[in-house]
């Protein structure tokens, strides 16, 4: 009990350090021309995009884009996963190529996505589809393949089709990994979203948020940003895991 | 043999028969031919920047930043590890903070670095130290906190003194998941390397990418995707390869 209580203030030694220096750093560079926005600016700033509703319009635009996104890679990756997860001869046709284009980093496909659907949201949707779907691909390939043998005999004992029992038992008894993929998936749906917005600037968004902060040499802006990007992302979590201890209550 | 050779056969299959159509479909020209070249002419692209030494350097310059950052980025998130994992005073104090800032993907740190750093190789290094810093920082704490308990009595109960138990104990059994992290901290290195590259930069294989995209020359960039993928996966390669051989104690029980 006693601990708890003092492990709170401890934690906040830091970040009221960082802090102060920050503000210290700001102040005394006002003169020297560095850009330090002292945190009171970067308050007000938040507070004025807030009001001026252009903030909610940036936050609005990249979860849609992360949902979409999400959504269409994490079913494709689902389907495909779910294929080669379970039809051995699909494993060894699809597999390789699979493996050798999850190599490639995000980041590289960028360029690619630019010159072949433009800089506007196609391109920024497939990135993030892509994103995802990697993750919940391999993790529900691996969950299925992991089913233990004892529960596709009952399938087969129960004259389930080759469907039913796909999503009547082997889904279900993957499902703790299918999350693991998901909850990758979402994570870095977010990052490509991120990047996506960044490098291919267009419409609104955190990321052109950002990017334009730093046009405008407006650090403040820029801070604003990454403090809501790191607070969605989180909060993308934390529902990700709330959505998953539903689905899993039945383990417990 | 045979086997091996058919399923080796089965998955090359699929490639293959998409390169083909690939290609067959650029030289008819069904598409706008600026857009989707050939793979023979990837392939004719790839055999000139290397004959000309170009994509070498650019290879080299991508890996040294990995690198660089890696070790600055990486020993770091190690050290921090070590430190917080063994002493709960420095946990208190750092973890929090660590915990907060690991949520914020740093790819968004990007433009804040260009603005600090500007556009030269200090950002890139410091992107790179900050995407190596985290995962590595991670295992490593969560690695020598979770060493089970039972082994540290073991410990105790031969007298070992605390350093023993540090070096023979905590350290074979955390290994793992260090090795674990410090492979995660490389594949986001070289992620991050890219965009950076992307971003601002005049050498290195990301660079060769953008200079391909402003240029439309999809060959390029098309080369740009087969380097970093392959690059990647030798990455990945070799630090498994590593990291197997760290953990060989766990499979002898």
């Amino acid at each position: 009990m006693q601990s708890k209580g003092i492990y709170l203030p401890r934690g906040l030694l830091l970040p009221v350090a960082i802090l102060l220096a920050w503000e210290v750093a700001a102040h005394a560079g006002r003169s020297g021309g560095v850009l330090i926005a002292p945190l009171e600016q970067i308050a007000s700033t938040a507070f004025t995009l807030a009001a001026g509703g252009t903030m909610a319009v940036d936050v609005a635009a990249t979860i849609a884009r992360v949902m979409s996104g999400f959504v269409l890679g994490a079913v494709a990756g689902l389907l495909f996963g779910s294929v080669i997860g379970t039809s051995r001869a699909a494993d060894w046709l699809a597999s390789p190529t699979f493996n050798a284009v999850r190599q490639v980093p995000l980041t590289g496909w960028i360029p690619v996505a630019a010159l072949l659907f433009g800089i506007g949201e196609g391109a920024k949707l497939s990135l993030i589809a892509l994103a995802a779907f990697c993750p919940v691909a391999l993790n529900t390939a691996e969950g299925l393949a992991g089913v233990s043998q004892s529960y596709r005999e009952l399938g087969r004992s129960l004259n389930f089709s080759g469907v039913t029992s796909w999503w009547r038992i082997l889904l279900p008894a993957a499902t703790p990994q299918i999350f693991t993929g998901l909850k990758h998936g979402i994570a870095f749906a977010w990052i490509a979203a991120i990047a996506a917005e960044l490098l291919l600037t267009s419409g609104p968004g955190l990321g052109s948020m950002i990017e334009g902060g730093t046009a405008l040499f407006r650090l403040d802006i820029v801070m604003v940003g990454v403090c809501l990007i790191g607070a969605f992302g989180y909060a993308m979590a934390v529902a990700m895991e709330r959505v998953e201890a539903r689905f899993l209550r039945w383990r417990n | 043999m045979a086997r091996a050779l058919s399923i080796v056969g089965i998955g090359a299959l699929l490639p293959v028969v998409g390169l083909s159509f690939w290609e067959i479909a650029a030289r008819a020209q069904w598409t706008q031919s600026q857009i989707l070249v050939p793979p023979s002419a990837v392939f004719a692209t790839i055999v000139e920047f290397w004959q000309s030494g170009e994509l070498l350097s650019d290879i080299v310059a991508s890996t040294c930043r990995v690198l660089i950052g890696f070790l600055l980025g990486g020993s770091l998130g190690f050290v921090f590890g070590i430190t917080a994992g063994l002493d709960r005073r420095v946990e208190a104090i750092f973890a929090p903070t660590f915990h907060v800032l690991r949520q914020i993907p740093v790819i968004a740190w990007l433009p804040l670095l260009v603005l600090l750093a500007g556009f030269g190789e200090g950002f890139k290094i410091l992107t790179i130290s900050i995407a190596a810093f985290f995962p590595i920082g991670l295992n490593t704490l969560d690695g020598v906190k979770n060493v089970s308990s039972k082994y540290i009595e073991v410990g105790r109960a031969l007298c070992f003194s605390r350093r023993q138990i540090i070096a023979r104990i905590i350290w074979p059994a955390a290994l793992p998941a260090i090795m674990n992290g410090a492979r995660l901290s490389l594949s986001r290195s070289w992620m991050l390397v890219v965009a950076a590259e992307l971003v601002a930069s005049t050498t290195g294989i990301g660079h060769r990418m953008d200079w391909g995209r402003q240029l439309f020359q999809i060959d390029v960039v098309f080369m740009g995707v087969l380097v970093t993928g392959c690059m990647g996966l030798l990455i990945d390669v070799a630090v498994r390869g590593l990291a197997r051989r760290a953990s060989r104690w766990t499979e002898q029980a």
